[in-house]
């Protein structure tokens, strides 16, 4: 083949390949009606319930139920401070609330509230022996029960392990998702950023307050800059036309915008207490006066993390089963991300129906 | 933290490069005995692949430079900066709303600080009167519920 014939095809095999492109991108400018739409259609939070429990900003949820529950042990969701809960139950086939619904618990979840500058002096005290013990107690007096089933996300893991350390009676089984405990290394990026040479908390806290939502939310854009900031928003571009994934993706960025501040001295207490001097593992971390140890905690333990999490590494989940006094504990290390675990589709397929199993024999 | 070779997020990229070169018919290095090459990538699979790897070296630059010294100490001069501009402007507003006989933020936070204060003596006073009440009535524990300082009561 001469060089000319070589030639000839590449410059023909470029010029379909423009006509290509061209007809792919004119496809896409057309879909850009039905983008618009799925943005303005996004609903989020989809199992109705109503709250049973009010104080202050905090709003007790209680999710209704098809038919009677069919365990006994009702179950309570902690989530964190520093997004709103709905993740939990994001959206159809993306809802870990209603994998236990419908498996037959009586279901519950905290929403914390959005935090004003009258609550900066909000400590760990106020939200685990007051707000939380109360929604406990609220739940136990509404249940008839003197235990409840506890499940926490992220920062609500920890604070529920802070719960069931403090109050072992009240809790029957301990569900942990991706829920830090154990800050002794310094290798992921969030654990390098608060240490306390870089990072002046109670500067930070005297200054503004709470700690402010946008600063939180850049803080979590730049755990991972570029997939957030710009492979996220390729990635929307190659599938636009695709109605699912237009669904799905307006779902999660109204939730990953919907970030609330975080009040000023709980966010204080946790980042020097628990992230910088690494106390709660270690059973050094007080909460009102009374020392929280772990190995109070003998309930059954099922601490599930995430194998790609960026935001809490599995280092530091896994050592809570090791610390704990419980003999019936479990791990298991999902192939996900921090978000994946609640959202994803083979989080949905593969680890919540085992979840609410596991969950199930120990309700009875 | 990794800073003994801060451009290895390049590997990605000089990988992507020498693999496309050794697949070009009749590169320097190709066997003359090799098999047939894979089809030639289009020029949009190709920018595609490109995209591809350009991203994966910049993810990886990135969280190096993340995690470097020099992004450590420029984070914490941003804070301290932004954090002195934000003082300043507060004492500037709380000066200036006084001067009109208004409340400022400080003030209110000066308040809900009192108020919070007030709050714990209150509960320790109520958890001591407690106290006594169960020791008076000779209960067993002299308290246990609501011993030394608690936030647990009052639920609504």
């Amino acid at each position: 083949m001469s060089a000319m014939d070589t030639l000839t095809q590449m410059w023909s095999a470029a010029l379909s390949d423009t006509q290509k492109q061209w007809q792919e991108a004119l496809t896409k400018a057309a879909s850009w009606p039905k983008v618009i739409d799925a943005a303005q259609r996004v609903r989020v939070g989809i199992t109705p319930g109503e709250p049973v429990y009010k104080e202050d900003k905090l709003r007790l949820i209680h999710y209704n139920h098809p038919a009677a529950p069919r365990y006994e042990t009702p179950l309570l969701f902690v989530f964190a401070l520093v997004n709103r809960p709905y993740i939990l139950d994001l959206k159809e086939g993306k809802s870990v609330v209603q994998h236990f619904v419908r498996g037959g618990f009586d279901t519950y979840n905290v929403d914390w509230g959005v935090p004003s500058d009258g609550d900066r002096f909000l400590d760990l005290e106020d939200y685990i022996e007051r707000y939380l013990h109360h929604c406990v107690e609220r739940i136990c007096e509404r249940n008839g029960v003197e235990k409840i089933n506890l499940v926490g996300y992220c920062m609500g893991g920890s604070m529920s392990a802070m719960y069931a350390a403090l109050h072992p009676e009240r809790v029957r089984n301990l569900i942990l998702m991706a829920a830090p405990v154990d800050w002794s290394s310094s290798e992921h990026p969030l654990a390098l950023w608060t240490k306390e040479e870089y990072f002046d908390v109670d500067k930070m806290i005297e200054v503004f307050g709470n700690a402010p939502a946008e600063w939180l939310q850049w803080s979590f854009l730049l755990l991972r800059p570029v997939d957030n900031l710009v492979g996220k928003y390729i990635n929307f571009y190659r599938n636009m036309e695709d109605e699912k994934f237009l669904e799905d993706f307006f779902a999660m960025e109204t939730w990953l915008n919907d970030n609330i501040p975080v009040a000023g001295e709980m966010f204080r207490q946790f980042v020097k207490h628990c992230m910088q001097r690494n106390e709660l593992i270690q059973g050094k971390l007080e909460i009102g006066g009374r020392r929280v140890d772990l190995r109070n905690i003998t309930c059954p333990v099922l601490n599930l993390t995430a194998s790609a999490d960026h935001l809490v590494p599995c280092g530091q989940s896994l050592p809570f089963n090791a610390a704990v006094g419980s003999t019936d504990k479990e791990a298991i290390t999902f192939p996900a991300g921090h978000i994946g675990l609640a959202v994803g589709s083979k989080a949905h397929r593969d680890l919540w129906p085992k979840a609410v199993e596991w969950l199930g024999k120990r309700s009875r | 933290m990794n800073e003994s070779n801060p451009f290895s997020g390049a590997d990605a990229w000089m990988k992507f490069w020498t693999d496309a070169m050794s697949k070009m018919p009749g590169a320097p290095g190709a066997p003359a005995s090799a098999p047939p090459p894979a089809p030639a990538l289009s020029p949009s699979e190709m920018l595609s692949k490109m995209q591809q790897t350009f991203l994966e070296a910049w993810t990886k630059g990135m969280d190096q430079y993340m995690r470097s010294e020099a992004f450590l100490q420029m984070m914490k001069k941003s804070m301290e900066n932004a954090l002195a501009m934000r003082q300043q402007l507060d004492e500037f507003l709380r000066k200036t709303l006084h001067g009109a006989q208004a409340p400022s933020r400080a003030d209110t936070s000066d308040l809900m600080q009192f108020l919070h204060t007030f709050e714990d003596r209150v509960l320790d006073q109520l958890a001591a009167l407690s106290k006594r009440v169960d020791d008076l009535e000779g209960g067993a524990g002299g308290g246990g519920r609501t011993g030394g300082k608690t936030k647990q009561g009052g639920g609504r």
